[in-house]
């Protein structure tokens, strides 16, 4: 019984021991190239005019390896959620942090999509956004 | 010659017969109240320079005048008591006394930190012990308001943090595992701490681990444990009670006062504890009231719980039992004000929700000791809560959950045992809130306290966690803990430690989607689990100096966390408003020191207690791992705590006075948004520290019964918790008590 037991401790921390964790691929993919925007719609239509709802994305936008990016005119941090699925950017420029969905991520492409509150309409249905980039 | 000698002694004879007719005589057995074994050489004093010792078998006479006489009972080791009677001329009063062992700070028993008994010096981990004649005392019948009183520990809103290892979290998690007798008492679906449901009316202290202590206690024990220990039964038995009324204070900000009858509370408790053969019984009970003071906010409790514990008379050293604790609540919490202008202490309507909740736990249990050898303990608990809104029945929920445990202690050599145990937790939830859940915990846990060497003790800890939720299995979690402590010294401690900890994330925080006036929550399923370390060095030092006794202990520690969950306002996919998320990587860095001063001077007694804190918590980049140049939320730098209790023959008086500096950090919404309106300039404003100073005193009326006063923030410091919680004004209460 207590060899029992002490093996059963030894064998335990061994597996506590052989652990490891690095950068994911979706990671590198990200946070490789300077991404610049192909189209920025706000329910389907452009919306980088003057006064524009996503005028302030207009620029590349680049994620860096520590967390940091500048996303257009705005500077700031970014973060994948739980499954990297989503991102979460934050500016000192946004009054609150936007998390957008990843519809696609590859070498060449990178497409996000969320919704915004409607300025005019905040209890109103909010407006659907896509942004759609590719590497400079 | 003769003569003279004859008539010598009939004058002493006659005399001495005079003097016995003028006094009383008071006689009886001095015992330990726990052993009953009699106690000889026990001082019994009644005047000046008057008094005897006890004999081998423990008893003792003496001869006082007639009249009232105050016999006081001291020795080493022993609290002394003092008792009170009258006795008539040539009249014999038997008068038999049990003392208590006076015990050493630094020799307390405790069993929290390694799941079996040890003495605080002797442990690798910071531990407070609260003892429940510190409740007593200060008029304190709220776990939370107990455990904020403690060095290094704040509750915001119900959320407990320890060393700074929790921010806020909207009453959704902890990162502080809170047990009963040592099982886990987080509700099932929230995985927060019920604090309304803890039975202080039966406890015998209250154990606090600071550090990660997941090794044993698995997940939310990431910064550390609580446990309330129930009292078991002694030799003789004790009823206790008390009956308490208060009522609340003007505020200092005039215009926040919207109630033109005194707002009150009262609280009534009873606790029962004897031995009936070989069974132990324990019964106790509890009713609280409070009005508040903020509209829309009062709260009516019941709690009412029974423990039994049989020794086997067929099996040596077989235990075996079951305990009760049921609660039942009604309130309505306190979300937002309505404005900081006039409005800070009335509850916008919008988020005024009536709130109806139940608790049950059955805790049937077994042991088998074989004392030095081998000890076996099998213990389940089955829990019940249950949440009802009755203006939003969308937000019910019924939780009910499943835990049991088997440990095993067992002597391996002279230097070595080993502690081992399997746990599982499963834990299902019904509710429209929620949606409907179950989770399924599986664990294995195994401890070496090892003594190389006279003066040091080792402890090395593995646990290997399995989780499943809705039958999708989440990857082992496989932990450590290591320490060492070094008696340095008779009375010198010196420990080290390293803990690893985690936290699954509650099915509220997972699955929350709901409504609260104009604040919308989103459910985030993808969250993932909370874990970390954390670390101490730390020593502590007995002080036994003539008549002071006491303690002090220093530590420096370091908490590392990643992917603490907080919830976010931000945009999110499906709209505004919060959600869960794994964003914040922390670590806090500090120092912490405590002391406790006991001096006893005939009658008079005096103990001086406080902790200082100091933590530097900030944000963690979490690419790059190194620190930021942004605090953590809802934590300060420097908390303190100093306390002076004086007792002198039937009178006490007691002053504790709580230093906090300002909240470093808080969530930008409270700021920039209007959900708490006027709350941005009332921060910058406000947003300072506090102190705040508690008064009380009390007067034994004879041997069973005590009447106290307590004053409650004594200066009338207005002072907030989390954004929007303001803490009570000036309150009073008086409380008449008894102990039979």
């Amino acid at each position: 019984m207590k060899k029992i037991m002490t093996y059963s401790f030894l064998a335990a921390l061994f597996l506590v021991v052989s652990c490891s964790k690095g950068d994911s691929e979706r990671f590198k993919l990200l946070t490789g190239p300077t991404w610049v925007p192909v189209s920025l719609l706000a329910n389907g239509v452009d919306a980088t005019g003057t006064g524009g709802l996503l005028a302030g994305f207009v620029g590349d936008a680049k994620f860096n390896t520590d967390g940091t990016g500048t996303f257009g005119t705005y500077t700031g941090t970014w973060m994948f959620d739980a499954n990297e699925e989503k991102i979460i950017i934050g500016s000192a420029s946004l009054p609150i942090s936007i998390t957008l969905n990843i519809t696609e991520l590859t070498s060449t492409s990178l497409k996000l999509q969320g919704s915004f509150p409607d300025p005019n309409n905040l209890t109103g249905p909010p407006i659907n956004i896509e942004m759609t980039f590719r590497t400079k | 010659m003769m003569q003279s000698f004859i008539s010598v002694l009939l004058f002493l004879i006659t005399a001495f017969a005079a003097n016995a007719q003028e006094n009383g005589i008071i006689r009886g057995r001095i015992t330990d109240l726990n052993s009953g074994e009699p106690l000889p050489g026990v001082y019994v004093i009644y005047g000046k320079n008057l008094g005897t010792t006890s004999n081998e078998d423990g008893y003792y006479q003496i001869s006082p005048a007639a009249g009232h006489v105050s016999v006081t009972f001291q020795f080493i080791g022993y609290e002394s008591v003092t008792r009170d009677l009258s006795i008539g001329r040539g009249e014999t009063t038997e008068l038999n006394v049990g003392l208590e062992m006076k015990i050493r700070e630094i020799d307390q028993i405790v069993v929290s930190a390694d799941k079996v008994e040890k003495r605080i010096a002797e442990l690798s981990v910071s531990m407070d012990v609260i003892k429940t004649s510190f409740l007593s005392e200060n008029h304190l019948t709220d776990p939370q308001e107990i455990i904020n009183k403690t060095s290094g520990i704040e509750v915001l809103d119900g959320q407990a943090s320890i060393r700074g290892g929790s921010g806020f979290s909207y009453g959704a998690g902890s990162r502080v595992m809170a047990l009963i007798d040592g099982l886990p008492m987080l509700s099932a679906d929230a995985g927060n701490i019920k604090w309304q449901y803890i039975p202080l009316e039966n406890l015998s202290q209250i154990e606090i681990i600071k550090g990660a202590s997941s090794v044993l206690y698995g997940s939310s024990a990431l910064n550390g444990i609580i446990n309330f220990r129930t009292a078991d039964a002694s030799n003789i038995p004790v009823t206790q009670f008390f009956a308490e009324g208060g009522l609340y204070g003007q505020p200092k900000n005039r215009d926040w006062k919207w109630w033109d009858t005194p707002r009150v509370f009262s609280t009534v408790s009873f606790s029962h504890l004897q031995k009936s053969g070989r069974t132990d019984i324990g019964l106790g009970g509890n009713l609280f009231i409070d009005e508040s003071y903020r509209r829309l906010n009062d709260e009516k409790l019941a709690r009412l719980t029974l423990k039994l514990k049989h020794y086997s008379a067929l099996t040596e050293g077989l235990t075996y039992g079951i305990s009760f604790n049921g609660g039942y609540n009604r309130k309505t919490d306190f979300v937002l004000w309505e404005d900081a202008a006039t409005g800070a202490l009335k509850q916008s309507p919008s988020t005024a929700n009536k709130y109806v909740g139940s608790f049950i736990t059955v805790d049937p249990f077994i042991s088998l000791k074989k004392p030095g050898r081998i000890q076996h303990d099998l213990r389940l608990r089955l829990q019940s809560t249950t949440n009802r809104l009755p203006e939003s029945e969308q937000n019910n929920s019924d939780a009910v959950s499943l835990y049991a445990e088997y440990q095993v202690w067992a002597r391996l050599a002279d230097f070595m045992d080993i502690t081992a145990g399997l746990s599982e937790n499963y834990a299902s939830v019904k509710s429209k809130f929620f949606n409907d859940h179950n989770s399924f915990n599986l664990a294995g846990y195994s401890q070496l306290d090892i003594r190389p060497a006279d003066r040091l003790k080792a402890v090395a800890g593995v646990r290997v966690e399995h989780y499943s939720l809705d039958g999708e299995s989440e990857k082992l979690v496989p932990i450590i803990r290591a320490g060492l402590n070094w008696q340095a010294a008779e009375a010198t401690f010196i420990r080290a430690s390293f803990g690893q900890g985690y936290r699954f994330p509650s099915m509220a925080e997972k699955f929350a989607a709901t409504t609260i006036g104009s604040v919308r929550i989103f459910a985030n399923p993808d969250l993932l689990s909370e874990s970390g370390w954390s670390t101490e060095l730390g020593i502590k030092q007995g002080i036994l100096a003539g008549n002071i006794a006491g303690q002090a202990d220093m530590s420096i520690f370091m908490l590392n966390n990643k992917n603490l969950i907080e919830y976010i306002f931000g945009i999110f996919p499906e709209g505004l408003g919060f959600m869960a998320t794994n964003v914040e990587q922390a670590r806090i860095y500090g120092l912490e020191t405590e002391l406790m001063l006991s001096r006893q001077y005939g009658q008079w007694q005096t103990t001086l207690s406080g902790g200082y804190t100091f933590m530097y918590p900030v944000e963690v980049n979490r690419m790059t791992g190194k620190n930021t140049d942004t605090y953590l939320k809802y934590r300060r730098k420097h908390s303190g705590i100093i306390s002076l209790e004086n007792s002198y023959k039937k009178f006490s008086l007691g002053l504790s006075m709580y230093i906090k500096s300002k909240i470093l950090n808080i969530d930008d919404v409270f700021i920039t948004t209007p959900i708490l309106p006027g709350f941005g300039g009332y921060w910058q404003r406000h947003n300072t520290g506090y102190t705040a100073l508690d008064l009380s005193c009390g007067y034994s009326l004879n041997e069973k019964y005590r009447i106290s006063l307590a004053v409650k923030n004594i200066t009338n410091t207005e002072y907030m918790g989390r954004p929007g919680d303001i803490q009570p004004p000036i309150n009073y209460s008086i409380r008449f008590s008894g102990k039979l």
